[in-house]
């Protein structure tokens, strides 16, 4: 471990991954801070054997971003796209296309992320709650995601983009009507000058399945000490910093966006803004309030391994496999190479 | 006696030297990475499982598609570009020909150029409202774009097309230099017999050439059995696991999923045993059987 940095920040969805792949190599931050004071959801992804690893760092809330000027020359206002299954959505967006020829929304089928928020609206994974057991063809949370993510596409209401930057040109040209995403996306939006003012944010659609709300996260990470010398310094950075720090947060959201999920701090002044870009809606109030709703769930280990699996047979339903035999085939494989 | 005895001593000392390190850092991580392929677990937490992940890997459908994929590029990618290679070496090998120092740069070019710079390069050009669609519409060739990066037909031929332009002029190189070899009283006599350009390409620079081809083929055959950077860059292997290759589901393993390193040197072993068949097949054909 020569050479390694005291801190590192990892992505939630692969944190367990690390923590169980590499037992050792991480600091036990227990003694220096409480993990209720953050979101709950962080909680499973930083934590492993009882150890409290991660200290919780930005929120992936999710937000239904619209550009309000096409929803009115389709004849919609944002409230008829408030607190929506994702199937209403469907329908809207189809009405959209017809009447504006605007796509509702873009995604990236080698890089389904929209599925993960999706499901999480559920409460459920991929993965049962042990983290490691496949839970894909019989979960309706899955299905339903599945079939959704497939039917954007099959109606044509689907952009479709292959990397960052063509999904980021889809919402700056204008070419689509709406962006399902974390709330770190909403500097990309703003730095499209000319839609000032023609953007609101709404919450996340949920599934059409019992129990699920209309609050998810897409992405999202924590900070971690390295169990090398210097890891009491480290841990006691983090400590009078990210776990104490209340103007720290007010300045991380006012100058780059980046809303933490230290609930002590979430309530100063920076969090009340009027954000004049989206027709003066306190955004990052609105971020916060749904972040509380987050169902928790535990990501486990196998997040972008589940995620390859299901590309493979999602191109395969595409191409005329019924949905239940894809979904059945994806379990299968995935509990191959999970149970290994 | 004693003069020749303390040469041979040197000789030893000298191949030593080479031999210390590539049995380090070769044949002792080869060592390793077989050791490795008998193991199973996530990330440290190693365990002996004997051939398990041999077992595993053929009833892996991923792994099974990534072969297959290898193959597909390997079967269709080297003959087009071998013969593309020696269509242009013996058009710059034509004498009368002007600016060679210029083609020769300009078709070489390619091959001296970063593989994931080209790559990213390629992927702007072939996206659906990339220039190459432009350009092909524009002509009224096709009526709509080509989704190149999203279609699993036309994405394999992105690759193809993609490693085709990056390895022919390194190819090329090698048969312009075998050309210039070639005795030019040769093709004067074919000439005189009445043989067109076309009889002199296929019964005297093919048959002349025939060692450096089959030399290229198999470098091209290895390089593309571990193909990785252009896939991973361009389409990332989709749609779904359609332009996968067996390196990029090695990296995938290791680095994307939980890693899992002892399935991950089993894949790689796959890579070993098809260079090592390869390879016969060269020194067969080319009846050298030491």
């Amino acid at each position: 471990m020569h050479g390694m940095p005291n801190i590192v920040l990892i992505e939630d969805y692969r944190a367990q991954s690390f923590l169980q792949a590499y037992p050792d190599a991480f600091y036990d931050l227990s003694d220096y801070f409480d993990i209720d004071d953050f979101a709950d959801y962080k909680k499973a992804p930083t934590s492993f054997e009882g150890g409290q690893y991660g200290v919780p760092f930005d929120t992936g809330v999710t937000g239904l971003y619209l550009r309000t000027d096409y929803l009115e020359e389709a004849g919609y206002t944002p409230e008829d796209l408030t607190n929506i299954t994702w199937d209403e959505f469907l329908e809207i967006g189809k009405d959209i296309k017809e009447k504006t020829g605007k796509y509702m929304i873009s995604i990236n089928p080698n890089d389904p992320d929209d599925l993960r928020h999706m499901i999480q609206t559920a409460g459920v994974w991929f993965t049962e709650e042990d983290g490691r057991t496949a839970d894909i063809s019989d979960n309706e949370a899955v299905k339903e995601a599945v079939r959704i993510y497939n039917a954007l596409q099959e109606e044509g209401i689907a952009h479709i983009n292959t990397d960052w930057s063509s999904r980021v040109s889809a919402f700056n040209s204008g070419a689509v009507v709406s962006v399902a995403v974390g709330n770190w996306m909403t500097p990309n939006i703003k730095a499209e000058e000319s839609q000032a003012e023609k953007w609101t944010v709404v919450p996340i659609p949920r599934l059409p399945v019992e129990g699920a709300v209309n609050a998810s996260n897409l992405g999202g990470s924590s900070f971690y000490v390295l169990n090398i010398p210097g890891k009491e310094k480290a841990a006691e950075f983090l400590a009078s910093t990210f776990v104490s720090n209340k103007e720290l947060y007010q300045d991380l959201v006012t100058e780059i966006g980046a809303i933490g999920t230290y609930l002590p701090a979430l309530d100063g002044e920076a969090f009340q803004i009027r954000d004049d870009f989206f027709g003066g809606q306190k955004i990052i109030a609105d971020f916060i309030t749904w972040m509380e709703e987050i169902p928790s769930v535990n990501y486990g280990m196998h997040t972008y391994a589940v995620m390859d699996i299901l590309i493979g047979e999602i191109q395969k339903y595409k191409s005329g496999k019924s949905l239940e035999e894809a979904l059945e085939d994806a379990q299968k494989q995935a509990e191959g190479r999970l149970s290994n | 006696m004693k003069l020749v005895r303390s040469k041979d001593l040197l000789g030893w000392f000298f191949i030593l030297i080479a031999v210390i390190f590539i049995t380090l850092f070769y044949f002792y991580p080869m060592l390793q990475a077989l050791i490795l392929s008998f193991q199973s677990g996530m990330g440290v937490n190693l365990e002996f499982a004997g051939l398990d992940n041999y077992r595993r890997l053929l009833n892996d459908p991923v792994a099974l598609t990534a072969i297959r994929n290898t193959f597909i590029y390997l079967i269709i990618q080297v003959p087009v570009m071998i013969l593309l290679a020696l269509f242009f070496s013996v058009l710059l090998n034509n004498p009368d020909l002007k600016f060679k120092g210029f083609f020769r740069t300009a078709i070489f070019l390619p091959a001296v150029i970063s593989l994931v710079a080209y790559s990213v390069i390629f992927k702007y050009l072939f996206s659906t409202d990339g220039i190459v669609n432009k350009f092909l519409l524009n002509l009224s060739l096709i009526s709509e774009p080509i989704e190149w990066l999203m279609d699993p037909f036309w994405a394999k031929v992105l690759i193809i097309i993609a490693i085709t332009w990056r390895w022919t002029g390194y190819n090329m190189i090698f048969y312009l230099a075998a050309l210039q070899n070639v005795d030019k009283s040769v093709y004067e006599a074919a000439r005189v017999d009445g043989a067109n350009s076309f009889q002199q390409f296929f019964y005297i620079t093919i048959p002349m050439l025939k060692p450096i081809i089959l030399f290229t083929a198999i470098t091209s055959t290895i390089g593309t059995l571990q193909l990785f950077d252009e896939p991973m860059n361009i389409t990332r292997g989709g749609p779904g696991n359609e332009t996968l290759t067996i390196s990029q589901y090695i990296y995938n393993l290791s680095f994307e999923y939980t890693p899992d390193f002892g399935y991950a040197a089993a894949v790689s072993f796959v890579i070993v045993i098809l260079t090592v068949i390869f390879s016969i097949i060269q020194f067969r054909l080319r009846g050298d059987k030491k």
